[in-house]
């Protein structure tokens, strides 16, 4: 994955076959959404557009990354009795940050953003790559976990955001893509990919083409 | 480890996670508020002007403080209280005086800015002066005149209320007929992507261009949003009050029905006395 190789080929033991494995698995065979089924959620309702999509997987990577170092970086000292309610106040704490800095320096996107911000808090990707990696694993492997699964939400949002808005819309990011010569002999938009039940359908197909690709079944 | 000791660790960590996350936060809310609240004004009127009719794109181009003296160059304040009368702002001045705004900061303030931040605090006003906030609030009213060249070519009208999930803020602008809308802007809502929030978008908010707010008989009727095709459900004149709707944005619809009916009745004997008058 060009995303992290180029400055970290020097330092090979902090980039060897482990870490990559860490970084890459979350994108398709071990994907956060699809496999793991988490941030289900987000993934329904922030999709019927490319672009607040788009706002949503950057600030998702962000705060997961973010939280897994900071998790990390405490996991010797969080108390078990409290790490759930310590997850949540870092991460709380990521988003408002997120939500603050995008309001003084890109305000038209955190107006975009504003509603899903709270989505990201009850995220369970962020709480469970907390609570299943970061608690058990240093910095640096958390850094990568963290910025993987993200980079795996994105990829799947995405791809439900790019269906969802050319079969719904007949637009990618608001610019119309199907030419009008379609409209006219007949060819009319798929409402129900705007709505919610769009994107569990097509989230269901995605599910089905991966775990037909990797043979990954339950019995 | 003790248990005792155990526990006093967790709440220690506790207590020093609680402290250390609204360090972060405070610290960050303070430094970033004057960036914060300039984006906001500046939002606020970049939206006044595109409800006249400034091309948004450009509007979004152009420079924060030129933005501003555009709108201080074509606009004027027009301010009245609950009975119509023209009303003085330095009241509003004097009320947030006793709350401790600085008064130098005060006067540099424009009147609409004044009454946001007099809307604001007058609940509290009103319990400091041991009166109800009924009693109390004198109902301002503000209109945004559009002088461009002298003459008055257009009044936009703030106008706010519940959509679906919270507040939608928006303005509407009328022709200097005071019937004819010449354009409608929403700048603050938290309305669902892709569903309510398409409020927002251009051919939505065109759709509001050149419908009136009058019958021809003149009785306020307000322009409103029909579930699906407004062609499909009515003729002229009556499409003159009609536009389209969005579908799975139903609520978003019916309050944006509900409040800009509700703001046009609350001005309408003001612009009554105007339409009169010109």
């Amino acid at each position: 994955m060009s995303v992290a190789t180029a400055p970290e080929k020097t330092k090979e033991p902090l980039f060897g076959t482990k870490q990559k494995k860490t970084l890459t698995d979350p994108f398709w065979d071990n994907n956060p959404i699809t496999l793991q089924v988490l941030g289900i959620c987000s993934a329904l309702a922030v999709t019927s557009q490319l672009k607040p999509t788009v706002v949503m997987c950057i600030a998702l990577t962000v705060v997961l990354t973010g939280s897994n170092v900071a998790i990390s970086l405490l996991r010797k000292q969080i108390p078990s009795k409290i790490r759930i309610i310590v997850m949540l106040s870092v991460v709380s704490t990521l988003v408002t940050l997120v939500d603050q800095i995008l309001k003084a320096y890109a305000f038209d996107m955190s107006k975009q953003l504003s509603v899903f911000v709270g989505l990201i808090i009850t995220n369970c990707i962020v709480l469970g790559r907390a609570e299943a990696f970061a608690m058990a694993n240093k910095p640096w492997p958390s850094l990568l976990d963290g910025l993987g699964n993200g980079l795996g939400y994105s990829v799947i949002l995405l791809l439900v955001a790019t269906g969802r808005e050319l079969l719904g819309s007949g637009t990618l990011f608001g610019m119309h893509v199907i030419p009008q010569a379609l409209y006219d002999i007949g060819y009319v938009n798929v409402g129900l990919m705007v709505l919610p039940p769009g994107a569990f359908i097509l989230l269901g197909l995605i599910i089905w083409v991966q775990k037909q690709s990797s043979k990954q079944f339950e019995v | 480890m003790s248990q005792a000791k155990s526990n006093s660790r967790v709440y220690v960590f506790a207590l020093a996670v609680c402290v250390v996350c609204s360090l972060i936060l405070a610290g960050a809310s303070t430094m970033l508020q004057p960036r914060q609240s300039v984006n906001v004004r500046l939002d606020i009127v970049r939206n006044i002007l595109a409800a006249v009719g400034h091309d948004p794109a450009e509007i979004a181009a152009t420079a924060p403080q030129a933005t501003f003296d555009l709108y201080k160059a074509e606009f004027t304040e027009l301010l009245v209280d609950g009975n119509n009368n023209s009303a003085d702002p330095n009241y509003m001045r004097e009320e947030l005086v006793k709350l401790s705004y600085p008064r130098t900061q005060l006067d540099d303030m424009s009147i609409s800015d004044l009454l946001r931040v007099f809307n604001a605090k007058k609940d509290i006003l009103a319990r400091r002066s041991k009166q109800s906030l009924e009693a109390y609030d004198p109902g301002y009213k503000l209109l945004h005149v559009w002088q461009p060249h002298g003459a008055v070519e257009a009044y936009v009208i703030p106008i706010e209320g519940y959509g679906l999930w919270d507040i939608i803020k928006g303005y509407v602008a009328l022709e200097a007929d005071l019937n004819t809308i010449k354009g409608i802007t929403f700048y603050e809502h938290k309305e669902t992507p892709g569903l309510g929030a398409r409020i927002v978008e251009d051919w939505f908010r065109e759709q509001y261009k050149g419908k009136t707010i009058l019958t021809e008989q003149g009785d306020l009727t307000s322009v409103t949003i029909v579930r699906g095709v407004a062609t499909d459900q009515y003729k002229e004149p009556q499409l003159n009050h009609y536009v389209d709707g969005i579908s799975g944005a139903t609520l978003t619809c019916k309050g944006v029905n509900h409040f800009l009916q509700a703001t046009l009745t609350a001005y309408e004997p003001f612009l009554a006395t105007l339409r009169k008058n010109s």
